[in-house]
């Protein structure tokens, strides 16, 4: 377990140090700076000039890059090319909308994703055809578009639903849940296939153990042999698969926030990237790259718990 | 565009049973028309996607528009057909990128393997960790929304898929004997690299690569949705959704169209890796698999059978097949109270199957099938459901595994793992459950059980694991103990201290049922034994006369070939292997490594037939063998 935990976190580090390193290499590839962003084209030459030291544009990128890391150590992502405002105060207030939108339709994607593989286990052939034709259809229908049919019936149709928008949950508990329903289940149900895929495939190889084998020979009962044996011996791959789905989340929350409006991270990505508001957007994907990184760790941990090999180590 | 984006080579990993032949063939004909759509664009669309028409607004279906109109009278059909430029080429620019880049690294890493395989791997593990939707948001911040360089990085970041794939495949292929055989005989890498292991790596990789389309459809859709890469007024599918979305109370078919379009082609693209990889298993079945003589073996007539009076345990005419093909035939075992009974005989013989027939663990879901008779203390089991079958076999059966370390649960303690089948002991209150554990442990000889009930298997050695296995099959107090190869995984001097449990169970009154390939623990513990060969009984008697005056060729066989039964310790193995079922002779299955062969044995089914009272052999020569025995 602590060589597992030491690799994930040499991992960690290097995606730290990877992440912002393509921004900045990106930047510097890339045609133009972010002086003519923000001062726009009928700015003199010593108003850029001045800009331009202030943003450390002057410097080479390794050295720029060096400054980044260093005041990223002190906290400090930097300000927003746009608003002027810094990057990390305004994505903190983000923050806890996207981590919301993330657990709630984890959340959701395994309690379904979970039924449904042990539903799909029970009933073996016709079990493996639904989950894979579901997975099918899953993949197929984009998210946004999803969203917007559901905007459609729940909002405008039957109007049970707000449209788009946010409320926080200190503001009014009841809108707030009402917001956050339509996105929750938009996201969600992107993970529910693969959850209940991966359900299924460790649960029926935990089925065909020997140990099962002779625990059937002697008088176990079918219900303690798939949800006590099997379900526990899958446990680890479900973890494993539900870390991948909040990860896979991530990218499909940037779009789910788009759609419903929501003024979480990905959402400000996206603004951000119209705006050719450079920092914020590689705070974004700093931010994102933390949250894979803390869900990875937290993966690991509880499969290591889950393992009693590796927690009698 | 979720969850699959970092997962798609573990999330598609099995054989799919949702797409049969004829969806595929569809898919790929769909796909074909489309690439025709979009090259035809100019040619098929009746008007020009940017035309407006403002007299002719948010329309439905007509015959002057098929698919109605849009906000400012554009053509819905003329868009949706020029939209499907933009998404074919986006997406072959994801895939040509992420297939040229995880393609040749991975089938590089894989052949070459070591270090670099372990340095090429690590950059990929890193690349799909970093959410690449985020990366390709920076990408569009700095290049002033330049669609094309953000399909070659959204390539670059879905590559680690196509690597995986790749590189598996090629590590597969590299240790393939006639890849290494070129290797030592000084063919060049690249070229070995090339000829031999480019075919076995083709094929994941366009599974992947045609799976890896419908998702990058899918991203590549979101993003025009948001109004990145194609802008509006360039049609694009995803562009066109939002414009939907924006005009969703005034006319909501526009979102039908443009969403159900793009679903349809997702659905094309993974339909079609669905149907490229069944084809690929189909064909690996295919070479794997022989055709099996279709026989009939049902007119075989055998003598009246010793009587089964006052039995515990008793087989009548058991056979089982897989997938129609006999594995074990008309096998008849009795086993009586108290008693032990040796099924012998080599690997193949069919003596796990047949005790596996008695305890109900053939899987007729994977094609097995089990006809004749099964009587358990009197009551026939045979035609029961699984339940019924069970509540009968409890505290009556107990079964002692083969293989002892991957028999227990590594997930639960020894003690918890006992006390679920000592609950099945009606006797034993949930109170006494711990002392019972104790006294299980305590009677297989764990000196400390106390220890031991707290241990995870993996923490007990293997000739620990068998008497945690045996004190399970002990829990229900069963009257019959069915033992399969109890000895054979375990060291030599671990062997003889289960032997020593058995035979103390023994004296406990219990009846014994126990399969092994070796005379020697037959011997030692049994009153009575069975030799199967090829599925059947060839020869059935009390232990002492089978083995000191074998009637069957095969018997003697196999003692000969035991080295602690001969007297000048030299075995002597039977010349070949048994056939697995599909070769078994037409007449004595053992006729073809039979020293007294005749054209007779191999003419039809041979019948069991009684030699002494007691004694069955199932051999046309039995008179004969004893004298030629009896010669020497």
């Amino acid at each position: 377990m602590i060589a597992s935990v030491m690799r994930r976190l040499v991992m960690s580090v290097a995606l730290l140090l990877v992440v912002p390193a393509i921004s900045f290499f990106i930047s510097a590839a890339a045609p133009g700076d972010a002086v003519d962003t923000i001062l726009g084209l009928n700015a003199t030459a010593e108003q850029k000039e001045a800009l331009r030291a202030s943003l450390h544009l002057d410097l080479s990128t390794w050295e720029r890059y060096w400054l980044w890391l260093v005041d990223f150590a002190h906290g400090d992502m930097g300000k927003s090319l746009l608003s002027g405002q810094s990057v990390v105060h305004q994505l903190n207030q983000r923050l806890p909308i996207t981590l919301s939108l993330l657990v709630l339709a984890t959340a959701l994607s395994a309690l379904l994703g979970i039924a449904a593989g042990i539903f799909a286990t029970t009933r073996r052939h016709g079990g493996g055809k639904a989950v894979d034709t579901l997975s099918i259809a899953g993949m197929a229908i984009p998210n946004f578009w999803l969203g917007v049919v559901l905007i459609e019936i729940f909002a405008v149709s039957l109007g049970i639903l707000p449209a788009t928008g946010y409320v926080p949950l200190g503001v009014n508990p009841g809108l707030w849940a009402a917001s956050l329903t339509l996105p929750v289940i938009v996201l969600g149900v992107s993970g529910v296939t693969m959850i209940a895929k991966q359900t299924r495939g460790a649960m029926i190889a935990s089925l065909e153990a020997p140990f099962i084998r002779n625990f059937r020979a002697n008088g176990a009962y079918l219900p303690s042999l798939r949800y006590r044996h099997a379900l526990r011996n899958a446990s680890v791959p479900i973890i494993t698969s539900i870390g991948l789905v909040f990860i896979g989340a991530l990218g499909g929350s940037i779009v789910v926030e788009t759609v419903f409006v929501l003024p979480g991270l990905g959402a400000a990505a996206v603004d951000a990237t119209q705006a050719h508001d450079f920092t914020m957007v590689q705070g974004v994907a700093v931010y994102f790259t933390i949250i894979v990184i803390i869900v990875n760790v937290l993966t690991d941990i509880a499969a290591g718990l889950l393992n009693p090999k590796m927690r009698t180590l | 565009m979720s969850v699959e984006l970092v997962v798609t080579d573990i999330g598609r990993g099995g054989k799919s049973a949702g797409t049969s032949g004829w969806l595929g063939r569809i898919a790929m004909g769909l796909l074909f028309v489309l690439c025709a759509v979009a090259v035809l664009a100019p040619v098929l669309a009746p008007y020009d996607p940017l035309r407006q028409d403002l007299m002719a607004v948010l329309q439905g279906p007509s015959w002057a528009h098929l698919l109605g109109t849009d906000q400012i009278g554009r053509d819905v059909l003329s868009r949706l057909i020029w939209g499907s430029r933009v998404a074919l080429v986006g997406v072959a620019e994801v895939v040509v990128t992420a297939t040229l880049i995880g393609g040749i690294l991975g089938l590089a890493a894989g052949y070459v393997g070591g270090w670099k395989e372990g340095i090429l791997s690590r950059v990929f593990d890193i690349i799909q960790a970093i959410p690449a939707v985020v990366v390709l948001l920076m990408v569009f911040s700095l290049s002033s929304n330049n669609n094309d360089i953000g399909m070659v990085t959204l390539g670059i970041m879905m590559s680690p898929t196509i690597y995986r794939v790749a590189r598996s495949a090629a590590v597969a292929e590299r240790q393939q004997d006639f890849v290494r055989s070129a290797r030592i005989s000084g063919v060049l890498s690249p070229l070995i690299a090339l000829r031999h292991v480019m075919p076995g790596v083709l094929s994941p990789v366009v599974i992947n690569a045609s799976v890896l389309g419908g998702i990058t459809l899918g991203i590549q859709a979101g993003i025009n949705y948001m109004g990145l890469g194609v802008t509006p007024p360039t049609p694009s599918w995803g562009g066109m959704v939002s414009e939907a979305q924006a005009n969703l109370q005034r006319q909501p078919w526009l979102l039908a169209t443009s969403g159900l379009l793009l679903a349809l082609t997702i659905a094309v693209f993974v339909i079609i890796g669905d149907h490229l990889q069944d084809r690929a298993h189909a064909g690996r079945r295919r070479s794997k698999q022989r055709s099996a003589p279709d026989r009939d073996r049902s007119a075989v007539v055998s003598e009246p059978l010793p009587s089964s009076d006052g039995a515990i345990v008793t087989l009548d005419d058991v056979c089982v097949r897989f997938g129609g093909i006999a594995v074990v035939e008309h096998v008849h075992l009795d086993l009586m109270p108290g008693r032990a009974l040796g099924l012998m005989g080599e690997s193949g013989s069919g003596k796990t199957v047949s005790i596996g027939a008695l305890l109900g663990l053939i899987d007729e879901e994977a094609g097995g099938a089990v006809s004749g008779s099964i009587v358990l203390n009197g009551q026939e089991i045979s035609g029961l459901s699984e339940e019924k079958r069970r509540a009968l076999m409890r505290g009556l059966v107990g079964y002692v595994p083969q293989e002892p370390m991957v028999s227990l649960d590594p997930c639960f303690t020894v003690g918890r793992q006992l006390e679920e089948f000592i609950a099945l002991d009606k006797t034993v209150p949930p109170s006494g459950r711990r002392a019972r554990v104790q006294e299980l442990l305590g009677l297989v000889g764990i000196s400390e059980p106390e220890r031991v009930a707290q241990q995870y298997p993996h923490q007990i050695s293997g000739g620990m694991a068998q008497r945690v296995c045996i004190a399970i099959a002990l829990a229900g107090r069963p009257d019959v103990l069915i033992a399969d190869e109890p000895t054979t995984a375990l060291d030599v001097s671990v062997q003889a201290e289960i032997l020593d449990v058995l035979r103390g169970l023994q004296g406990l009154g219990l009846a014994i049922m126990i399969v092994s390939h070796d005379p020697g623990v037959i011997a030692d513990l049994c009153d009575d034994v069975a030799v199967m060969y090829a599925g059947e009984v060839v020869e059935l008697g009390s232990t002492v006369d089978v083995l000191t005056c074998p009637k069957h060729p095969y018997t003697r066989g196999l003692i000969a070939a035991n080295p602690t039964m001969q007297s000048d310790g030299l075995p002597q193995p039977i010349a070949g292997t048994v056939p697995a079922p599909v070769d078994w002779p037409e007449g004595c299955h053992f006729a073809d490594r039979c020293p007294l062969v005749m054209d007779e044995c191999r003419a039809g089914p041979v019948p069991a037939s009684q030699v002494e009272t007691g004694r069955l052999t199932r051999c046309i020569r039995v008179k004969d063998s004893t004298m030629q025995e009896e010669d020497k």
